[in-house]
């Protein structure tokens, strides 16, 4: 377990690199220092200082807690789930309630005889716990504990021939289920040394790519940044491999990026209740394999996944066509299922937090058609009020919502076209949203805007 | 969210971006003059993501024939707001 090289390098920055013995030597101290409660809220946005963070947390027996943004609203909402916590980051958050705990790495000092791994994790200790929203209102917390963290990292590694000889550079967040699985548990399980940024352009993509020395270099990103990184006139050092998730790569871009970037593009398939799952060669194979030991139990809507590194039968919230136990074909999303930007969320939840404002009548929230992650599309949204418009009904959301969930466009209508049994057909929906619905509707909404001011 | 401009002129290069940014990001519920040329971009302003940093950066780059980058110590600075990017891109454009 964590075996490595003292003086192997870990971390590359844009102009120095930091060796595991370095990074790892911090650790102790870090853990001296925290502050004694259950449960930290892990915002660390330097891969290196989460990592410590991440490492310092377990050393003290408490829990790392990863939301998926820092909006102000989702972490108070944390913060009242889990009383017993503080915040953990590498800078201050100067928009964010409660005890905080800000660090710098390079101003811990080890001592020169500190060990390097004091008290390794247990493999039934609960490391960290990821968020997603609940489809009834709230979050929902899925606990990770080492165990199925470390083995996902190897059966990953098998799947993708990874060693201590590659250097990442990923353009996910480490509280992120994805980012967390490959651009921290890489490094601390195969080995691999890891860039400390997270850049976000495609010409910082590159620059970032050319500061790490390894042999050979594995970009880990997403089908929207991929799109960015074929579209951009930037001229792209030697990768060795790229893997994509978060949403479907469709087959062109796919082909396209390979091209772009002179690498082989792997997709991971997977959720943040489980983490990876498969994985598939895009450009040569729609189906999805497997990693080893995981089974798929029962296809279908609903399907359920079990066994490899996940803990217990888990239940995906896809539509799955499964060819045999270890190979299927993705087919959509189930209905109240919505995925914006690699975050998730419930149509059910969005709805709910809509219908909370004060002054909306009726609303609901449309999601986007395609299986195309790379076209970054945005929910929509309709409602009736007779006092909000829409500029004001768009800042009750983002007081509630991280700003990916935010809906473009949003509309106010005179009434929502509920069938006898309050349901929204949801082409029904789409015609009001485009204006191609009939006149009357039209009317309607007209005279409820004028109405309203 | 949006708030506007009062008599807040936009600059011929401003109201160009303001227009590209709109397109880019899809805010068409949004007239491109009325953006607040200091107001911030992100979050409480526009509340435009990093996504939308990405479609934006796209946008600049073929229209002005430059690629932003943000590990650029100025970039809080830079996509502070429709004036700060507008700034940059007047320095930066080669096209």
């Amino acid at each position: 377990m964590l075996s490595y090289q003292t003086n192997q390098t870990l971390l590359y920055r844009s102009a120095s690199q930091l060796s595991r013995g370095e990074v790892f030597g911090r650790i102790g101290r870090l853990a001296a220092e925290l502050p004694d409660h259950r449960y930290a809220i892990n915002l660390a946005t330097g891969r290196g200082a989460f990592m410590a963070g991440f490492l310092a947390v377990l050393q003290r027996h408490q829990i790392n807690l990863l939301p998926p943004s820092r909006a102000p609203g989702l972490v108070r909402q944390l913060q009242s789930q889990f009383p017993d916590s503080y915040i953990l980051a590498d800078e201050t958050c100067p928009e964010l309630d409660g005890w905080q705990h800000c660090f710098d790495l390079d101003r811990l000092v080890a001592p020169a005889d500190a060990p390097l791994w004091e008290r390794p994790p247990q493999p039934n200790q609960l490391a960290a716990i990821t968020f997603t929203s609940g489809s009834t209102g709230g979050i929902k917390a899925n606990r990770k504990y080492w165990r199925s963290l470390t083995t996902g990292a190897r059966l990953a590694a098998r799947r993708f021939e990874l060693g201590p000889d590659v250097g990442i550079i990923a353009t996910v967040p480490p509280q992120h289920m994805y980012g967390l699985e490959t651009s921290i548990f890489y490094p601390l399980i195969i080995g691999c040394a890891v860039h400390e940024e997270r850049p976000m352009f495609p010409a910082d993509v590159a620059a970032a790519i050319a500061a790490v020395t390894s042999p050979r270099r594995l970009l880990v990103t997403t089908p929207i940044h991929l799109r960015s990184f074929v579209e951009a006139q930037v001229g792209w050092p030697k990768i060795d491999l790229v893997i994509s998730a978060t949403a479907p790569l469709t087959r062109a871009l796919a082909a396209a990026a390979e091209q772009r970037l002179g690498a082989p593009v792997r997709e991971i398939y997977g959720c943040t209740e489980a983490g990876s799952l498969a994985s598939r060669r895009t450009t040569e194979d729609d189906c999805w394999t497997m990693y080893d030991g995981v089974r798929l139990v029962r296809a279908g809507s609903s399907p359920i996944v079990a066994g490899g590194h996940v803990d217990r039968p888990t239940r995906l919230s896809d539509i799955l066509d499964g060819l045999d136990e270890r190979r299927f074909r993705l087919l959509g999303r189930d209905a109240d299922h919505v995925s914006i930007a690699g975050k998730r969320a419930s149509l059910g939840d969005l709805n709910a937090k809509l219908l909370a404002i004060e002054g909306i009548q009726d609303g609901a929230f449309i999601a986007p058609d395609a299986l195309d992650g790379a076209k970054a599309e945005r929910l929509a949204a309709l409602y009736v009020s007779e006092q909000l418009d829409e500029r004001a009904v768009l800042a009750g959301l983002k007081r509630q919502l991280d700003p990916v969930f935010l809906p473009r466009p949003i509309r106010r209508v005179a009434r929502l076209p509920r069938n006898e049994l309050g349901k929204l057909p949801r082409q029904r929906l789409l015609e009001l949203l485009h204006g191609t619905a009939g006149a009357d509707a039209a009317e309607a909404a007209r005279a409820a805007h004028s109405a309203g001011g | 969210m949006i708030r506007i401009a009062e008599g807040r002129a936009l600059t011929e290069l401003e109201s160009e971006v303001a227009s590209l940014i709109v397109e880019a990001v899809n805010l068409e519920d949004v007239p491109a003059d009325t953006i607040d040329p200091e107001a911030p971009l992100f979050r409480e302003g526009l509340g435009l993501d990093s996504i939308d940093a990405l479609e934006i950066a796209l946008a600049v780059s073929t229209t002005y024939g430059f690629e932003l980058r943000s590990d650029d110590a100025n970039n809080h600075k830079i996509f502070a707001s429709l004036r700060s990017l507008s700034a940059h891109i007047a320095a930066h454009r080669v096209k």
